[in-house]
């Protein structure tokens, strides 16, 4: 297939290519690379299965984003518990970026199979927040000043694979299937309420799940033996605890024009700061701060969620707020981090006590999102097992 | 030289007891020691700040309960000297009035303000009524009394004491408009106006107020800081311009921020927050509303629908106004499933004069003269039915022709969903207790039953397709529906949708990090230091970045 070819030749292109040894440089190879299977395994599907209707490849892609994120867990998980490297490695990174795409690749397949935004079931639904959960996973860990550490991978990739079988193994066939919207699903709020709350979710889970592994990281400082793998688990994110600079070197001429010297020329070495801090309290701070940003932006999401529904609910049902489980229960996630974010403010709190929090917020985020769709009550049970 | 602090606990406590954490934030301290690790210095400044506001607030609080005692004695003694004439008494209870307007009430407001304003009361209220709200989506909300005395039996108590009398005393049937729990949200719109006059009004006044820092011990003895040698402030000034910041240069000293509007956002989020819920406040006080069944060609008048509504909410314009149901149709998928539900509504003046028509559909109301109108039900009505003998001969014109109203048998005789029903005597001048059953879920079809309840078959309506029951020949006619149209009126929308957009605006931009950068220049040196109140880390890694790129100049 002509599509095969091009992503072929491409990647020949960035083989003989120069090679440079940058750390930024890597990862922006390491990213082309994710994209570029991505691309190949795609198009060696489409070779494979040109027969094959749209659904196939959903089929096939939900697996693949499961063994995938199966995959990153794993590598993530075990490099958190048992190496003594446990900063996050490339390979499992990739499995994440194999899975977003996939999962992405899957819902667009729907999209184009259904002729309507892939949300109007559990199934697709799962398979959104499995895709989110990814996505806010590969933007905090690859976004500069964020966590460079396997602890959020170890529980963020658990989560998504969980959810991804959830969708694929879990829900019976006929739930899987894409079908018609319901009349009251038919507006072009469901496109902005729907998405926009489920990356709230996404982003909720996550920053909940960074709130899990303080509390975790926090209690394992009291164990002795935990306590040499932190200070190593330290020295790793913290780059040795010493942070070298590297100025560009420049001097003033007799004209008073400034021109840069050769660095090599110069006697003087790049100043060398000591970072003082030990004992996993680093990792706490980086922890802290992935928790606070993550909700902080989750919570912002779920307000604009909140809002959309409240107002397509006056469009539709006659009333922007009606204390409908779902709805409520979106307030109570919503009242949850606000908790959360005020405790920050409060004096006397320690961090460990708002973590705690976040870290409740993880259950009030599932009832919210499927607690409420079991117990089928409601104006919120579309294309979930009570559909009346 | 190190700071001594007494004891830790005493510390502790004044941090706890200081009133603002965002005035604490912006604040920066000027004491003067040279300390030897960062992060330690970072904590005891905190703690020496947290001691200096306690010995402040302590002495005010001091101060004010001393001239409270003084205030409250001093009518007192008016009153007992006053007991011998009018005139004195008189003087009495205007100095009682005085002294209650001048200094009682406003102290006493003073003091409801602060402890409202508190966080850790506005934290129990968030946490209170989150806790009502999980209640309300576990006991079911407005059922009748007879559920709740089946589902909640006092013989067997869910969890040993929950039974229908202590949910109905308690109104846990209907939660969301107990006085309990209109009052916990009100209580929570208090807190946040205190919370928005005495804590955030002052935040904004402090963030516009800036000032260059001169003092190196100050520079750095914050978040991040740092001594760059052989460095100039004009350049390091530059690459921060460079990175979006506002730069400020007096001399030897530099300051700089961005974001400032991250840390005013949250004033705006707390004051969409009060708009939406003074705008739910006056929905639920000035709204009316009502749902109404209306069978297909029918009307009804606007102000017979809106039932529903406060002592304080007025009827609208229109409600002498009626509405005529035109048609109403469902769309169907070739499944079989739903697509959408149309009706065809007239909005007619009692003059008889249309003022407006519009076909309606879920997601898409009529709206007119303040009145909203939606499409939230169905039903079926009645059906059309021509009856004639079996052995007769005719053509299709024939026999008579009934319109059969048709009632919803949902949830009797062990019905499940949306069924109705109709019946149709064999024998009108006997025994009509003997008879046909019409049976239909929607308007495709209709099952046909016997009068001894045996099932005979399936019709759809208008087929004209004849089917023999009894020893009559039976064809349906037209099956007409009924639209379920909810009214309503709501005049906190308007503010209600203020507050909604602010919210989504202000909230998003709350995530932005204010960050502050000052710098001194020192011979050949530059000190700089900095902080930010959100993205620390990235705050962290773009100043070390910024400082990576600071020329450094060689002889």
């Amino acid at each position: 297939m002509a599509f095969g070819k091009t992503t072929g030749a491409r990647a020949r292109e960035g083989a003989t290519g120069t090679r440079r040894t940058t750390p930024t440089r890597a990862r922006r190879r390491g990213r082309a690379r994710a994209v570029r299977e991505t691309l190949e395994l795609a198009g060696a599907l489409d070779s494979v299965n040109v027969d094959l209707a749209l659904s196939g490849a959903e089929e096939i892609l939900g697996k693949g984003a499961f063994a995938a994120t199966s995959f990153a867990g794993a590598v993530f998980g075990s490099k958190a518990i048992f190496t003594e490297d446990k900063r996050a490695g490339r390979a499992e990174q990739l499995g994440m970026y194999v899975a977003n795409a996939s999962l992405f690749g899957s819902l667009a397949a729907r999209w184009v199979e259904s002729g309507h935004f892939p949300l109007s079931n559990m199934y697709e639904s799962l398979l959104f927040l499995a895709w989110g959960i990814t996505a806010v996973h590969l933007v905090v860990t690859e976004r500069d000043g964020f966590s460079k550490s396997a602890i959020p991978g170890a529980l963020a990739a658990p989560t998504a694979a969980l959810t991804v079988a959830g969708a694929t193994l879990a829900l019976p066939t006929e739930l899987q299937r894409a079908t018609a919207l319901v009349p009251a699903l038919k507006s072009n709020w469901l496109m902005m309420h729907v998405s926009v709350m489920m990356l709230s979710y996404a982003t909720l889970l996550v920053g909940s799940l960074s709130c899990v592994s303080y509390l975790v990281v926090d209690a394992s400082q009291d164990w002795a033996m935990a306590k040499g793998a932190l200070e190593k688990l330290d020295d790793m994110v913290s780059d040795g605890g010493e942070r070298a600079r590297n100025r560009p070197k420049v001097s003033v001429n007799a004209d008073g024009e400034t021109v840069a010297v050769d660095a090599a020329a110069s006697t003087t070495n790049g100043e060398i700061i000591v970072d003082a801090s030990r004992g996993g309290e680093r990792i706490l701070t980086e922890m802290d701060n992935l928790a606070y940003r993550c909700l902080g932006a989750g919570f912002a999401l779920l307000t604009a969620g909140l809002v959309s529904g409240a107002v397509w609910a006056n469009e539709a049902w006659g009333s922007y707020w009606s204390w409908d489980p779902k709805e409520t229960w979106a307030l109570i996630t919503w009242l949850v981090y606000a908790t959360y974010l005020h405790s920050r403010l409060v004096a006397g709190w320690s961090k460990k006590d708002s973590c705690a929090v976040g870290a409740a917020g993880f259950l009030v985020v599932w009832v919210c999102y499927v607690g409420v769709n079991l117990w089928g009550v409601g104006l919120h049970s579309y294309g979930w097992f009570a559909n009346k | 030289m190190r700071v001594v602090i007494a004891s830790p606990i005493a510390a502790r406590d004044a941090l706890a007891r200081s009133r603002c954490a965002h005035v604490d934030a912006t604040s920066t301290s000027s004491s003067a020691f040279v300390p030897t690790l960062r992060r330690r210095r970072a904590s005891s400044v905190r703690l020496d700040r947290g001691l200096k506001t306690s010995r402040t607030t302590t002495t005010r609080a001091r101060k004010g309960s001393t001239t409270e005692r003084d205030a409250r004695e001093a009518p007192s003694v008016g009153g007992g000297s006053s007991e011998g004439g009018g005139g004195a008494k008189a003087a009495a209870d205007a100095d009682f009035t005085k002294w209650l307007l001048e200094r009682e009430l406003p102290s006493m407001g003073r003091k409801t303000m602060k402890s409202l304003s508190s966080l850790p009361l506005a934290i129990g209220e968030l946490i209170v009524i989150a806790g009502f709200s999980a209640l309300g989506t576990v006991i079911e909300q407005n059922k009748s009394y007879a559920w709740y005395a089946e589902n909640y039996p006092t013989e067997n108590p869910t969890f040993g004491f929950i039974d229908f009398p202590l949910i109905l005393d308690l109104g846990l049937d209907h939660i969301y408009t107990t006085w309990y729990f209109v009052s916990l949200l009100a209580l929570l719109g208090a807190s946040l106006t205190a919370c928005t006059v005495t804590r955030q009004w002052p935040v904004w006044k402090l963030a516009a107020k800036w000032k260059f820092l001169d003092r190196r011990a100050t520079l750095l003895a914050m978040d991040e800081s740092e001594s760059v040698p052989r460095a100039r402030l004009s350049d390091f000034s530059e690459l921060l311009a460079a990175r979006g910041y506002q730069v400020f240069v007096k001399g030897e000293k530099m300051y700089a921020f961005k974001g400032l509007i991250g840390r005013l956002a949250p004033i705006g989020v707390h004051a969409a927050l009060l708009f939406t819920l003074g705008g739910a406040a006056y929905s639920g006080l000035g709204g009316l509303s009502g749902s109404m069944m209306v069978p297909d060609g029918s009307s009804f008048e606007i102000g017979s629908g809106l039932t529903r509504g406060s002592l304080l909410s007025s009827m609208p314009g229109v409600a002498k106004s009626s509405v005529q149901v035109n048609d109403f149709t469902i769309d169907y998928l070739p499944n079989g499933q739903v697509s959408q539900f149309y009706s065809d509504l007239s909005v007619v003046d009692p003059k008889g004069k249309e003022m407006s028509r519009k076909t309606i559909s879920v997601n898409v109301p009529l709206r007119i003269g303040g009145v909203t109108m939606y499409q939230t039900d169905w039903a079926l009505s009645s059906m059309q039915v021509t009856v004639q003998k079996a052995n007769e001969e005719g053509g299709s014109g024939a026999g008579n022709t009934y319109v059969l109203p048709m009632a919803s048998l949902e949830g009797k005789g062990g019905f499940q969903g949306r069924i109705w029903g109709t019946f149709l005597p064999v024998d009108f001048d006997g025994d009509q207790r003997q008879g046909i059953s019409l049976v239909a879920r929607d308007f495709q079809s209709v099952a046909i039953y016997d009068s001894k309840g045996a099932f005979v078959g399936v019709r759809r309506p208008e087929s004209k397709k004849p089917i023999e029951v009894d020893g009559l020949k039976l064809v349906l006619g037209d099956l007409k529906g009924s639209t379920g149209l909810e009214l309503k009126t709501d005049p906190g929308v308007p503010l209600v949708y203020a507050g909604f957009a602010g919210l989504m605006v202000t909230s998003f931009l709350s995530l932005l990090s204010h960050s502050q950068v000052w710098a001194i220049q020192e011979e050949s040196a530059i000190v700089v230091g900095g902080k930010s109140n959100r993205a620390k880390e990235e705050f962290r890694t773009e100043l070390d970045d910024i400082l990576n790129s600071v020329p450094e100049y060689v002889d």
